[in-house]
């Protein structure tokens, strides 16, 4: 390829770069003794940043676990942790003057279980009452809204309706079955 | 190919590998070192292997392009951390522009390293690869990772380009240039 008056010219410029570049080009056997050197130190680098990675992923995977072991107890026992407040009687903890409280400290523990497990049952049983009745109240107005007729219905029927709704049977006489063919006269 | 025949490759090549990992690094020399040394690494370790698909010297090349683009998306980074330790940062200016003095004793050097640092990125590859390390267009291309044409283009828009900045820089440049090529017409 023959070059042109520009390309000579650009082609002298980056021979004299190169010239200049070879002159601090570093050598070749010193770059390379310093590049086998960093690879002997690059497992090390490696091994660090690996051991990091991998007490990271175990301390996100903790936090996960225990994170969804705190919800899974918040969720699992919303009724007995709002009774205290809706029956309105105190805890056993707060009356000293109540007989339970006289017992060893197991006893009492075992009592307010037992306290807290019938009030539990009994807000159950509550709750599932007041969504029965509210069951019947709906059940009953749909049977009422399924048997309202309008008002007007009855000025809508005449004595033909029965010709009009029925059909002749097999067994009917030929008198009776004249009365659905249309009439003749015409 | 072992070890010993990658390094003797190598060996051959460093100068020019050298001047072209300068090109991708925009003349930084520290930096140019840096990717050097790791595309070096790369080929040692195998992380980077020649299947004998282009010559030695162009998938070099294109190694040595690719990892200069990952350094310099790293080296963003470390300039961030430096503008916070603005004594690190200088120490480095200090060391980059090291080469650069060498090169003020020629003054149309400096202004052609200047012009060359005006061009895209793109121009300025497939000019120092025609021009510097006297490969075709079409190796030029397959170091770029690009089609011949659009390196074709490239090259004639940047030796435009390169030629219209160096006549900005030196108002008498062209002139002189043009009475160079063409005696009789000035």
């Amino acid at each position: 390829m023959e070059l042109s008056g520009d390309e000579k010219r650009i082609q002298a410029l980056f021979s004299e770069l190169r010239v200049a570049d070879e002159r601090i080009a570093p050598r070749f056997n010193a770059f390379m003794n310093r590049t086998e050197s960093a690879l002997i130190r690059a497992p090390r680098g490696f091994n660090l940043s690996f051991g990091w990675a991998v007490v990271l992923i175990f301390a996100i995977a903790a936090l996960a676990w225990w994170g969804a072991a705190r919800f899974r107890q918040t969720t699992s026992s919303p009724v007995v942790a709002t009774i205290p407040s809706m029956t309105n009687e105190p805890s056993d903890e707060t009356d000293p003057v109540r007989p339970g409280n006289t017992g060893s400290n197991s006893g009492s523990k075992f009592l307010s279980k037992n306290r807290s497990n019938l009030l539990a049952r009994r807000l159950g049983a509550r709750r599932r009452s007041v969504m029965l009745a509210a069951n019947r109240k709906v059940l009953k107005d749909a049977k009422a809204i399924a048997k309202w007729t309008s008002p007007t219905t009855s000025l809508l029927s005449s004595s033909t309706d029965e010709v009009l709704t029925s059909l002749p049977q097999l067994n009917q006489n030929a008198n009776q079955l004249k009365s659905f063919l249309p009439s003749s006269s015409n | 190919m072992e070890i010993a025949q990658l390094k003797a490759e190598l060996e051959r090549l460093h100068r020019a590998s050298f001047g072209w990992a300068l090109s991708c690094c925009r003349r930084d020399f520290g930096e140019a070192e840096e990717v050097l040394q790791t595309v070096y690494l790369k080929i040692i370790e195998g992380k980077a292997r020649f299947r004998g698909e282009a010559s030695f010297k162009t998938w070099l090349f294109a190694v040595i392009r690719k990892t200069a683009i990952s350094e310099h998306r790293k080296s963003l980074l470390r300039k961030m951390k430096m503008t916070i330790n603005p004594r690190a940062s200088r120490e480095r200016i200090l060391g980059v522009e090291k080469p650069d003095a060498a090169f003020e004793r020629s003054e149309t050097q400096f202004r052609f390293q200047r012009a060359l640092e005006t061009l895209p990125s793109l121009q300025r590859e497939v000019l120092h690869l025609v021009f510097y390390e006297d490969l075709s267009l079409r190796d030029a291309a397959d170091v770029m990772n690009v089609t011949i044409g659009s390196a074709r283009q490239h090259y004639q828009r940047g030796k435009r380009r390169l030629r219209e900045s160096l006549e900005r820089m030196e108002t008498g440049y062209g002139i002189e240039w043009r009475r160079k090529e063409n005696p009789g017409a000035v």
